[in-house]
C-alpha cells in the first residue's frame, strides 16, 4: 500500500478518528485507526471504541491500493507535528508501515490490517436530516446531564425521541433531567420512535459539528449513525427503555418566579465560594418582589445578596445543589429564566421565559433546618446592604 | 437393601468410624439439620419459621413423616434410617446419615416434633425437654413432620452468649438455606420470622429460574451455562459472567451429588478459568454440582458433612476447570461491536467477535514493532535533558525514596521517632519525623505550610489523572485525589453521624437488587443509611430503592454502596455484627463518593478539593495508613537541586 496525503487534511482526519480510538483499552486492535485506500483519490481512516465507531474519508492519491492499521495515538501526535503545507505519504513495507514527509520519516507498530473487524453496514430504519448547528444546541443543553457512570445502563445515554419532525432529546442522571426540542426534516418522519445513543458518541459528535451544514442522522432497531459531512458515526444504541420521563415532569405549578438570569448566575458563583462540600447548596428565597441567594457553611461564613425577581404564588424558599443551579443557568439561552415549582421538595422546572424548547426538571435539595439560634431571621436588613 | 423409613442405632462399631463432633452450635446448624432431614424425607414444600432472635425454629416438611413407634428412637444418638453398614457410606444418596441431629438438638432445647406417615390415619406427637425422657402419644397431624425447636441454648448459657446478632445469624440461616434451595429446585423453599417472609421459592422451579430468584434478578443477564463431563463425572450448572462477580468466595456455590460442599481446590480453579476476566479481589459467581459415582467421594470427612474428599482430585479440578472455561469463552463477553454486519467486500464473516477471538489477539497477535530501529540516526536524550524532566525523575525518586521511608517506619513500629535519614526525606504530612511527635503540634505544622502565605494551595494541574499537584507557598504538594477525598468524605460522614444531613431526593430513585440472604441485614441497616442522608426503602424481596442521597454526594455510586456493605456484612457474618457494619458503611460510602483515580478534573474542581482538605484541617494519611497527601518544602527542593549542602 502507497497513499499519498496532504498533511493538513490526513491530520483532520486522524483527530477524529483517534478521538474514538481507545488506547487504554486491553484490546489492542481498538488503540489502532485502519488506513484503507481502494479508490484512486480518495482513503478512509477508521477507529473504533467498544460501542462507537468512526470512518473518515480523507482526499488522497492511491498509488497502491491496500490497507494498514496505525497505533491511533502516536500516529496523530506525529502527523501533527508534520509541515502542514506539505505532502505526507504512507505506505507499507512487509510488516511494516512508514510515515514519509521531506526528510521525515516514522516507522510505526502496526497490527494486521484484517483483523480489524468489518464496517457493518447499516440498515436504516428511520432516516432524517438536520442543521448541525440545532444539534449542536441540543447537545450543549442536555449532554451536562448524561452521567459518565450509573449503574442503570440506560442513563448512559441520551433518549432521542422522534415524534413525526419533532425531535426531542432528554438526558438525566437521576436528580436533574434535560429536556429540548428542535426540528428535523425527513421524507417519511415517523410517527414514533425512541432510541438511546450513548454519551461517547455525543461526546464525540459535539466536538465535531459545525454553524454550517447538515448532520444525516439514520437509525435502526440496534444502531445508529450520523453522517456530516465525510465524516460517518455508526455506534450501538444503548439497550433497554429509558425510564418514563414524563412522570416526572410536572404539569401544573403553584407557582413561578422570574428572575434576570447573568446576575443570577453571578449570584450563585459569589455563593459557592460561601457553601462547602458539606452544604453543597444554595438557597434561594423570593418574598415579596425579591429573591435572596443564601449561601453558608461553618468554615467559610455566610453569604446573603438581593435581586429583583417577579414572584408569582406567594414566598417561598427552596435549595439546589449549586453546581445543578450553574450548569443549569448556563445552559438556558435568553437573559430571563423562569423557575416553576410546587413545593420545596417536589421537582421544580428551570426554563427559558420565551422559548418553549428546552428546559430542565431539578430536584431541590431538602435542607436539615438547623436547630441553633442563628437560622431564625439571620439576615436583617441593614446587614444586607452592607 | 435398606428396608425403609425404619430406624436403627447404629452398632458402636460403626460408629466410631463415622466423623464426629458437635453439630450444633448455632441456630444455623440446627435449621441446616432440620431442612436436611427434610430433603431426606422426600419432601416437596419445606416451610422454615424463625422467631425469637432464632432461638425458635420450626420446620415443616410434607415428607414421609415418622412411623409413631420410631419417634423416641428418632432422638437416640446414632439412631438413623438412613445407613446400616458402614459400605453404605459409599452408596450415600441422602444428607444425614449419623443419626446424631435431633438427639444433639434435644440436648440443648425444648422439642416438639409432631408427625404422620405418608398413608397412615394417625399421627402422633413427640415432647421433649432436655434431661428428661421425651413424651409420645397419638396426635392428629398432617402428613410430613413439624419440627418445632424452642429456647435454643436455654441450658447452655456460655453458648447462648457467643451467639451474634439477630441479623447476623438469620443471614446465615437464609446462606445455609439458599445452598440446600439452589440444588433442589424441586422443593419449594420458605423462610420466614415473626415480621416477613425472607425467602419464598416455588417448588418444581426450572434450575436456572431457582439461581435467579436466589442470587437476585440482576443475576438473570450474566448466568451462563456450564456442561462438562469426562469419565463418570459430570459437572452441570452455572457460572455468572464476569461483570457479575463478588469481593469473596461466598457466591461460588458448590455441590457433589447434590450436598452443597466447601472445597477450596474447587474454587481456585473456577478462579483460574476466569483468569484474564476478573480484576484482583474480585470473586466469580459459580453454582456448580458435580456428579460422580458415590464411591468416588468421601463424604464422612467433617462432622458437618461440609468437606468432602475426592478419590481423582485433579480428574475432578481438570473437568470443572474446562467446563466452565468453555462456558465463558462460548459467551460473547465482550462489548459486540458488529452485532449485524453482512460479510464484507474483505469477505470476512466475523458476525460476532468471540471472546476467544479477541483473546487470540490479545496474547497472541501483539502489535508487531519495527525491528530495524538501529540503523537510523536517533538522538539519545542527553544527560542535561530539559529541567522539567529532571524534576519529573527526582520526584519519582524521591517518591521511591518515601516509599522505602514508609516500609522502614513501619518496620520500626516500635521506635517511632527513628528518623529515616535518606537524601530527601519525603514525609506524608502530619506525620513528620520531629523528635516529639504530638500529633496535633504536627498537624498544626502541616497545616501553617499548607496555608504558608495565607493562601489556598494553588493547584497546577494533574498527574496521570490520579494525583493533583500544587504550590502551597514556596512547597509543592502532591494530593491523591482519591486517597484525598476519602478520607475527606469519611471524616465528613462520620461526624455529621451525628447531625442530620441535606439530602438530594432522586427525581429516579435507584432500584437495588441484593441477595437473598442479604435481605434482613440491609432492612437492619436502613435506619443507618437515613441517618447518613442515603434513604432506603425495602421494595419487597430481593429488591430495595433508594429515594435520596446525601446532598454533598449528588453523585454518589449507591448501589456500589449497597453492594459493598452487603459483601462486607456477609464476609463478616460469622463474626461481625451490625456495629462493625455501620462503620464500614460509612468507609464504603466515603469510597464510592469520592473522584476515582483516573478522573479527569477541571481546575475549578482541583481548587474546591484543595480548599475542602486544607479547611477540614483532615489527617493526612487515609484510614489505611497511606498517605494522601505529600509536601516537598522548597528547603527539601533546595537540597534536592544542590542550591544548599544539607
Ligand atoms: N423431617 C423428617 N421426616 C422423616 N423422618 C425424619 C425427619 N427428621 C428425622 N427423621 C428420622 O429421624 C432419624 C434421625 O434423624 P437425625 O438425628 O437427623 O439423623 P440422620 O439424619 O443422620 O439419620 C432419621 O434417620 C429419620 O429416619
Ligand atoms: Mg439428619
Amino acid at each position: 500500500m502507497r497513499i499519498q496525503f496532504k498533511v493538513a487534511e490526513l491530520v483532520r482526519g486522524a483527530e477524529v478518528a483517534q478521538s474514538v480510538a481507545n488506547p487504554q483499552s486491553t484490546m489492542p486492535i481498538l488503540a489502532q485507526i485502519l488506513i484503507k485506500g481502494d479508490h484512486n483519490n480518495l482513503a478512509s481512516l477508521t477507529a473504533m471504541d467498544y460501542d462507537v465507531r468512526v470512518r473518515v474519508e480523507v482526499p488522497a492519491e492511491v498509488e497502491t491500493k491496500g490497507q494498514i492499521t496505525v497505533p491511533a495515538r502516536t500516529f496523530y501526535d506525529f502527523v501533527r507535528e508534520l509541515p502542514s503545507d506539505s505532502d505526507v505519504v504512507i505506505e507499507t513495507k512487509g510488516e511494516k508501515v512508514t510515515v514519509t514527509c521531506r526528510d521525515i520519516r516514522g516507522e510505526m507498530a502496526t497490527m494486521p490490517a484484517e483483523d480489524f473487524p468489518i464496517w457493518p453496514e447499516m440498515e436504516p430504519k428511520l432516516e432524517f436530516d438536520m442543521a448541525q448547528k440545532d444539534l449542536q444546541e441540543v447537545l450543549d443543553r442536555v449532554l451536562f446531564t448524561v452521567p459518565v457512570r450509573d449503574m442503570r445502563k440506560t442513563l448512559l445515554g441520551a433518549l432521542f425521541e422522534i415524534r413525526k419532525t419533532q425531535l426531542t432529546v432528554v438526558g438525566t442522571d437521576g436528580k436533574i433531567l434535560a429536556c429540548a426540542r428542535q426540528t428535523i426534516s425527513s421524507e417519511k418522519p415517523p410517527k414514533e420512535f425512541n432510541a438511546i445513543v450513548p454519551r461517547k458518541l455525543l461526546e464525540e459528535l459535539d466536538r465535531n459539528l459545525n454553524d454550517e451544514g447538515l448532520v444525516s442522522v439514520a437509525f435502526n432497531d440496534k444502531q445508529v449513525s450520523f453522517r456530516l459531512g465525510n465524516i460517518l458515526y455508526l455506534s450501538n444504541q444503548v439497550e433497554g427503555n429509558y425510564p418514563d420521563y414524563n412522570q416526572v415532569i410536572p404539569k401544573q405549578f403553584a407557582r413561578k418566579f422570574h428572575i434576570q438570569k447573568p446576575p443570577l448566575l453571578a449570584a450563585i458563583r459569589r455563593a459557592a465560594i460561601f457553601t462547602d462540600q458539606r452544604q453543597n447548596s444554595v438557597m434561594l428565597e423570593f418574598r415579596g418582589d425579591k429573591v435572596a441567594i443564601l449561601a453558608d457553611s461553618y468554615d467559610r461564613g455566610r453569604f446573603y445578596e438581593e435581586l429583583p425577581a417577579v414572584v408569582e404564588g406567594g414566598d417561598f424558599r427552596v435549595a439546589f445543589n449549586y453546581k445543578f443551579l450553574q450548569d443549569v443557568l448556563k445552559s438556558l439561552p435568553h437573559e430571563e429564566v423562569l423557575l416553576q415549582a410546587n413545593q420545596p421538595m417536589t421537582p421544580a422546572i428551570w426554563r427559558s421565559e420565551s422559548a418553549e424548547d428546552c428546559f430542565y426538571v431539578v430536584m431541590p435539595v431538602r435542607i436539615q433546618e438547623r436547630t441553633e439560634v442563628e437560622e431564625q431571621q439571620p439576615y436583617d436588613e441593614s446587614e444586607g446592604e452592607a | 437393601m435398606l428396608q425403609e423409613h425404619m430406624i436403627r442405632i447404629l452398632p458402636a462399631s460403626l460408629v466410631n468410624k463415622i466423623a464426629a463432633g458437635e453439630v450444633i452450635v448455632r441456630p444455623a446448624s440446627v435449621v441446616k439439620e432440620l431442612v436436611e432431614n427434610a430433603v431426606d424425607a422426600g419432601a416437596q414444600r419445606i416451610v422454615i419459621d424463625l422467631a425469637n432472635s432464632c432461638r425458635d425454629i420450626r420446620v415443616r416438611d410434607d415428607g414421609c413423616g415418622i412411623a409413631r413407634e420410631d419417634l423416641p428412637k428418632a432422638l437416640l444418638r446414632h439412631a438413623t434410617s438412613k445407613i446400616e453398614r458402614f459400605e453404605d457410606l459409599w452408596q450415600l444418596r441422602t444428607r444425614g446419615f449419623r443419626g446424631e441431629a435431633l438427639a444433639s438438638i434435644a440436648a440443648v432445647a425444648r422439642l416438639t416434633i409432631l408427625t404422620r406417615q405418608r398413608g397412615e390415619l394417625a399421627g402422633a406427637r413427640l415432647q421433649s425437654e432436655p434431661g428428661q425422657e421425651p413424651i409420645v402419644e397419638a396426635a392428629g397431624a398432617p402428613e410430613g413432620t413439624d419440627v418445632w425447636v424452642r429456647d435454643l441454648f436455654f441450658n447452655t448459657p456460655v453458648r447462648l452468649k457467643f451467639l451474634k446478632s439477630p441479623a447476623s445469624e438469620l443471614q446465615l440461616i437464609l446462606y445455609m438455606v439458599t445452598r440446600q434451595a439452589l440444588i433442589r429446585p424441586d422443593i419449594g423453599f420458605v423462610v420466614a420470622n415473626e415480621r416477613d417472609t425472607l425467602l419464598e421459592v416455588p417448588p418444581q422451579q426450572p434450575w436456572r429460574d431457582r439461581a435467579v430468584a436466589l442470587l437476585g434478578m440482576e443475576a438473570d443477564q450474566h448466568l451462563l451455562s456450564v456442561e462438562g463431563h469426562r469419565q463418570g463425572i459430570h459437572v452441570r450448572g452455572f457460572a455468572a459472567a464476569p461483570a457479575f462477580s463478588r469481593k469473596d468466595r461466598r457466591f461460588q456455590y458448590f455441590f457433589v451429588n447434590g450436598r452443597p460442599i466447601t472445597h477450596r481446590m474447587l474454587s481456585n480453579v473456577v478462579q483460574q478459568a476466569y483468569k484474564g476476566l476478573l480484576m484482583t479481589q474480585r470473586f466469580a459467581v459459580v453454582i456448580l454440582n458435580i456428579e460422580l459415582p458415590p464411591q468416588e467421594v468421601d463424604v464422612n470427612v467433617h462432622p458437618t458433612k461440609e468437606e468432602v474428599r475426592f478419590r481423582n482430585e485433579a480428574m475432578v479440578l481438570g473437568v470443572v476447570h474446562r467446563a466452565v472455561q468453555e462456558s465463558l469463552a462460548g459467551a460473547n463477553l465482550l462489548p459486540t461491536i458488529s452485532l449485524s454486519s453482512p460479510p464484507g467486500p474483505e469477505g470476512r464473516q466475523d458476525e460476532l467477535i468471540s471472546a476467544s477471538h479477541w483473546f487470540a489477539h490479545s496474547t497472541g497477535a501483539r502489535p508487531t514493532v519495527p525491528g530495524d530501529f538501529t540503523q537510523w540516526t536517533m538522538q539519545t536524550p542527553s544527560a542535561g535533558g530539559t529541567p522539567g524532566e529532571h524534576e519529573l525523575s527526582r520526584l519519582v525518586a524521591a517518591q521511591r525514596e518515601f516509599d522505602l521511608a514508609q516500609q522502614a517506619q513501619r518496620n520500626q513500629e516500635s521506635c517511632l521517632n527513628t528518623s529515616v535519614e535518606s537524601p530527601c526525606s519525603v514525609h506524608p504530612l502530619g506525620q513528620q519525623a520531629s523528635p516529639e511527635p504530638s500529633p496535633t503540634t504536627a498537624q498544626a505544622e502541616a497545616q501553617a505550610l499548607l496555608l504558608s502565605g495565607g493562601e489556598y494551595p494553588e493547584p497546577l494541574g494533574q498527574v496521570a489523572d490520579c494525583y493533583i499537584v500544587a504550590r502551597a507557598g514556596e512547597n509543592l504538594l502532591l494530593i491523591d485525589q482519591h486517597a484525598a477525598h476519602e478520607r475527606l468524605l469519611y471524616m465528613q460522614l462520620r461526624e455529621r453521624a451525628q447531625e442530620k444531613v441535606n439530602t438530594q431526593p432522586l427525581l429516579l430513585p435507584v432500584t437495588v437488587d441484593v441477595p437473598v440472604e442479604a435481605v434482613p441485614t440491609i432492612q437492619a441497616l436502613t435506619r443507618e443509611f437515613t441517618a447518613l442522608g442515603l434513604h432506603v426503602e425495602h421494595f419487597g424481596g430481593t429488591t430495595f430503592v433508594v429515594q435520596s442521597v446525601p446532598a454533598d454526594l449528588p453523585s454518589i455510586d449507591v448501589g456500589g454502596v449497597l453492594m459493598d456493605v452487603v459483601d462486607d456484612s456477609l464476609a463478616l457474618g460469622k463474626e461481625g455484627d451490625l456495629d462493625s457494619l455501620r462503620d464500614r458503611i460509612l468507609t464504603r460510602m466515603a469510597c464510592r463518593g469520592a473522584i476515582k483515580s483516573g478522573q479527569k478534573l477541571s481546575l475549578d474542581e482541583m481548587r474546591q478539593l484543595v480548599r475542602d482538605i486544607v479547611d477540614s484541617r483532615m489527617g493526612f494519611t487515609c484510614p489505611h495508613g497511606r498517605p494522601t497527601m505529600i509536601l516537598l518544602t522548597r528547603a527539601q527542593l533546595d537540597r534536592q537541586f544542590k542550591r544548599v549542602v544539607s
